[in-house]
């Protein structure tokens, strides 16, 4: 007997917390997978755009703290004038994927490749209506591109001295009160999960 | 009808208004449990979710869902600037000679 009164409280504890649970998850569902969808895209913009804006700050960091050291160890102007070509170079690859437009080697005005991925995402985003709309080739291509260029962005910013990214970001940009770096962590880690499920 | 009885009632309630508001959400498309997808979608609101539906940060969520194409419209040329600090960089060197 009293086995069966205990399993009736637990029965009866699971109930609640169940329907807890749906009360949140009804809640939780407010938001449409179109608005999942664009902020997908939206973030990386908004970060691409944050660090195209400090751009000239850390190469104007970087310079100094170079032409610091080629005073320091007397370095040869050529050797100085190698060094800054190369940060120079490090630039243009970030300016190649952050930078909203500008003159490639050719004299070319081009988009940058953060641009041109985000934009092609909202594009697609723009259809979705449910979570199924999120399993085209075309989503899932969008996603994978968007996943690889964040990727290549965190690369090219640890060789100019940017450790964690999420966390300088955190520093730099809120987005009303959380901080962007976060709000990249959360878009990227759905981002892998897009692409898990599609495997 | 003792105790257990209306332990008995008021579980097999709470039951039937599970099943009820379980029927109303897969009605009106809130759940789909053969949905693989739900699963995914859940994720999603969990992570982005959690900033797209503070109810106190209406802001955020137009932040977080502004169009990029009308953002990078907006975002500021920062390239004659970039090429200012650059020539300044090369001159120095030659300064120091």
């Amino acid at each position: 007997m009293k086995s069966i009164t205990l399993n009736l409280l637990i029965a009866l504890v699971l109930i609640l917390f169940s329907g807890i649970g749906g009360f949140v998850g009804c809640n939780q569902n407010t938001v449409e997978p179109h608005e999942i969808a664009i902020s997908l895209a939206s973030v990386p913009s908004q970060v691409c755009i944050a660090i195209n804006n400090e751009r000239n700050g850390i190469l104007e960091q970087n310079g100094n703290a170079l032409h610091e050291q080629a005073v320091r160890e007397e370095w040869t102007s050529e050797r100085e004038a190698q060094a800054v070509l190369e940060l120079h170079q490090q630039d243009d690859i970030l300016r190649s994927i952050v930078s909203p437009r500008y003159n490639n080697a050719d004299g070319e005005l081009v988009e940058g490749r953060c641009r041109i991925v985000t934009e092609y995402l909202a594009r697609v985003a723009v259809g979705v209506e449910s979570f199924e709309d999120l399993q085209t080739d075309g989503w899932e291509r969008a996603v994978s591109d968007l996943l690889a260029l964040v990727n290549e962005l965190f690369d090219v910013l640890r060789d100019l001295g940017i450790v964690d990214l999420a966390d300088w970001l955190n520093e730099r940009v809120q987005i009303g009160e959380a901080g962007l770096g976060d709000l990249l962590r959360d878009v990227l880690r759905f981002a892998e999960q897009v692409l898990e499920r599609a495997e | 009808m003792g105790w257990k009885g209306v332990v008995e009632l008021v579980v097999m309630g709470l039951t039937a208004a599970g099943e009820l508001v379980k029927g109303i959400l897969q009605r009106t498309g809130h759940l789909n449990e053969a949905d693989p997808w739900l699963t995914l979608g859940m994720v999603g609101v969990q992570y982005l979710g959690r900033a797209l539906t503070a109810e106190d940060n209406d802001t955020l969520k137009e932040l977080l869902t502004r169009s990029p194409i009308d953002l990078w419209a907006e975002a500021g040329d920062i390239e004659t600037e970039n090429a200012l600090i650059r020539q300044r960089q090369l001159e120095r060197i030659g300064d120091r000679d």
